[in-house]
């Protein structure tokens, strides 16, 4: 059977052609993949750059959370004016980051969406806030440090 | 199609990944996490963090450490002894599986994990933006088929459509690729937040097969914490006299304090624990201030680890070998970030153990990678070519100045423009090297050619564009263009990218063996070009300021000239520094003389410039490099 074509359109040639539409077919569609990929990479590349950048800053900013937290522990029992000011300038800093603290009031319900628990007490009030320890920041939407909160239980 | 994505269902933390031009690459949750906690309340329907933050508040409604119950018999004996800590109800159910009771009603384990799966599922779904039905779980080698079935169920009450279950030594293994390794037998050690598991796989013909397992179900980096919280506990007792471990708010705070300390000395020898107004008495605020060593650490924790071992030994004796039978060791949960976890288990094995992939997401990443071959993703990577070795051309002093490194995906091209070593320099040869050392002669020339009739000139002006290129077929053209004639000259080389993998290997290692020799070498080089080019620019002063520079200025800037040039050849890196910086210090005085004598200087003519200079041979210097040129020294440069 070897070297016998069968006759009509199927001719070498034709086939030779076939196949090299498809390749070309198959080429060019993995290339403008190939391109599409890159473009789209390059898109993701520059948002996460700038994702980078803010996520860099909020690293540091929740750093200084805590800093924050030890200085605000130090004016209650320190009563000085000068720290005083040192407390509001770290927190203009931390608010030009877009952090802003919470508003936690006593006798809020306690929501662990922003709060977290870390201690029960006995009342007033069931599941309410009854003393905030450290507060809660929010960038944006996001929670980035939950209300350190203690809640009342019955 | 959608894509297929990989869960690591975790005991303490989930993790998600999903497969992305060939690379997997792990979901970050809503709350910009790289895991989520598998902690879920059932009746209020909140899950991970948020669902964590509450545990004190609700702990009869806060469900976590479900996946110990996963599939098991209400009477089985480890959910026996489980039930004994669990703050929450756990009773026998339908079948006497064991199910958990909150307000009045019944949850499976299931339906508890496909809380958490469903988060996972959303969080997946906004990251790609778009449907996310088809998953990857993972298990732990050691669970029965009823448990695998119970996790397959989780998945499919969260609307997942579970491609395969896989076990989480295998999706570790996988995620580091020893599915294509020759080695046979591969060891995974995971000690992860709560749980502690050694796997012996098997691979045969692509397949992982389990040949056993061992473990400790409650040894975690939660024990280790402990330990060093109470450390601080008594170191803070014997300070201060005082104990706070009955302080809910002071254990808050050390536990986060200890955490933290754990986690700098897997990087740094000691940390320092500062808690301030942990406590107060009638004395007033109570600080905690100490230092923590990396070794006391290692000191506190060292049963614990030695713990992990029993098992590992377990673990060979019922896979019917040795440790010197391991090929391969894969290191995964968060706790094997401990250097001392990792000396250990090298010791142990005897071999140096995979860490490169964060621990935390191996398993979920080897999940995800499964989930691309499944979903045929992986298979349809159009694998690209990368050259093994840095491709550069010789440059001023015998340096080799790299165009493309090493590991660039080819096709690729790149170009730079480079100079001209000396004045009226008519022509400039390029040497294409191949190679990781950084003097030409250390490295393999590919092939050289010269481009002449370039105009003659002051050194640094003329503009030679030299062009890399190297085509999907590994071809590399290179070409050397004069910008001002554009006036060309190419070569082109077959097989810079097809080295014997042994060749690219013998030059790796070369090059590492040679890496501070070579760096002082080209430190040299470096410093001699600089001094070179510092004395060519004092003597180029001193014709421009002609007479306007006083004769005792005159004399020191010639002696000091003179007395770099003379060193030039044989001082050190750092004496000829030491004499550049001193002529550059003279140099000013030129400065100062010229701007004292008036604003009327004008450059004079350009003289013939130096003696006629050799112009073949020369390197050419990288244009805009700091400082430039430098003159052509026939001897110095290799030619081969």
């Amino acid at each position: 059977m070897d070297g016998i074509q069968t006759a009509g359109s199927q001719t070498p040639e034709n086939n030779e052609l076939e196949e090299l539409k498809k390749q070309v077919d198959d080429l060019t569609n993995s290339w403008k993949r190939a391109v599409a990929d890159y473009k789209n990479l390059e898109k993701r590349v520059e948002r996460e750059r700038e994702d980078f950048a803010r996520f860099s800053n909020l690293l540091l900013t929740t750093r200084l959370l805590s800093v924050l937290d030890n200085l605000l522990l130090a004016s209650q029992h320190v009563k000085d004016q000068g720290l005083d000011i040192v407390v509001s300038e770290l927190k203009n800093i931390i608010s030009e980051q877009g952090v802003r603290e919470m508003e936690v009031k006593v006798e809020d319900d306690f929501d662990p969406s922003f709060h977290e628990c870390v201690e029960l007490v006995s009342g007033p009030g069931d599941k309410k806030v009854v003393e905030v320890v450290a507060p809660g920041y929010i960038m944006g939407e996001r929670v980035i440090r939950p209300a350190k909160v203690k809640v009342s239980k019955i | 199609m959608s894509k297929i994505i990989g869960i690591d269902l975790g005991t303490t933390n989930s993790c998600v990944s999903v497969m992305e031009g060939g690379t997997p690459k792990v979901i970050y949750s809503s709350e910009g996490r790289n895991v989520v906690p598998s902690i879920v309340d059932p009746i209020k329907g909140i899950v991970g963090d948020v669902a964590k933050r509450q545990a004190i508040v609700n702990p009869r409604n806060t469900i976590f450490s479900i996946k110990r119950l996963m599939g098991r018999k209400f009477d089985d004996p480890s959910v026996q002894f489980d039930l004994r800590w669990l703050p929450y109800t756990v009773k026998a159910g339908v079948n006497g599986m064991a199910v958990v009771e909150v307000e009045g009603k019944d949850f499976t384990p299931q339906e508890i994990s496909a809380v958490v799966l469903s988060k996972i599922k959303r969080d997946a779904e906004a990251y790609l933006g778009g449907a996310v039905t088809q998953a990857v779980i993972t298990v732990p080698a050691y669970f029965d088929d009823s448990q695998r079935q119970a996790t397959k169920q989780a998945g499919e009450i969260a609307g997942f459509e579970v491609k395969r279950i896989i076990n989480e030594p295998t999706a570790a293994a996988l995620a580091y690729g020893l599915d294509k390794s020759h080695s046979h037998t591969i060891a995974v050690y995971d000690l992860g937040g709560g749980t502690f598991d050694i796997s012996i796989l098997e691979l045969g013909e692509g397949v992982f097969e389990v040949k056993s397992t061992a473990g400790d179900t409650h040894l975690g980096g939660d024990d280790f914490d402990q330990r060093v919280i109470d450390f601080l506990v008594e170191e803070f007792k014997k300070s201060q006299n005082m104990d706070i471990s009955h302080d809910r708010q002071a254990l808050q705070r050390i536990r986060d304090a200890a955490e933290r300390a754990k986690i700098e000395l897997s990087s740094s020898m000691e940390a320092e624990i500062n808690i301030p107004y942990i406590t107060a008495d009638q004395t007033g605020p109570k600080h905690l201030v100490t230092k923590l060593s990396r070794s006391k650490l290692e000191q506190l924790t060292d049963d614990l680890i030695e713990k992990s071992f029993a098992a590992c030994t377990t673990a060979l004796k019922d896979a019917g070998i040795d440790a010197g039978g391991v090929g391969e060791v894969v290191l995964v949960g968060g706790m094997t970030r401990m250097p001392k976890v990792q000396e250990r288990v090298k010791s142990f094995f005897g071999k140096e153990p995979h860490k490169g992939v964060n621990p935390d997401e191996v398993v979920a990443v080897g999940a995800a990678i499964q989930g691309g071959v499944l979903g045929g993703e992986v298979k349809d990577v159009l694998l690209l070519d990368v050259t093994p070795l840095s491709l550069g051309i010789e440059t001023m002093g015998g340096v080799d100045t790299v165009l493309i490194a090493r590991n660039t995906t080819i096709p690729t091209s790149k170009s730079e423009v480079f100079s001209t070593a000396a004045d009226s320099q008519t022509s400039v040869e390029i040497n294409v090297l191949q190679g990781e050392r950084p003097m030409a002669a250390d490295n393999k020339s590919l092939g050289r050619f010269i481009l002449d009739g370039i105009v003659p000139a002051p050194r640094g002006v003329p503009q030679i564009e030299v062009l890399f290129d190297i085509d999907a077929n590994g071809i590399l053209h290179v070409s050397a263009k004069d910008k001002a004639t554009s006036k060309e000259q190419k070569i082109t080389i077959t097989g810079s990218t097809g080295l014997s993998k042994d060749e690219v290997a013998r030059m790796q290692k070369e090059a590492e063996a040679h890496a501070s020799e070579d760096k002082s070498r080209k430190e040299l080089v470096e410093a001699r070009n600089i001094a070179d080019n510092m004395c060519y620019a004092a003597e180029k002063a001193l014709r421009d300021g002609g007479d306007k520079v006083p004769a005792d200025v005159k004399a020191e800037v010639e002696s000091r000239v003179k007395e770099l040039r003379d060193s030039q050849a044989g001082a050190d890196a750092a004496l000829l520094k030491q004499k550049t910086d001193a002529l550059s210090a003279v140099m000013q005085k030129i400065g100062q003389a010229m701007y004292g004598s008036g604003q009327d200087q004008q450059t004079g003519p350009q003289g013939p410039q130096g003696g006629p200079q050799g112009s073949s041979g020369g390197g050419v210097p990288p244009e805009g490099s700091s400082p430039q040129g430098g003159d052509v020294k026939e001897g110095e440069v290799v030619e081969e």
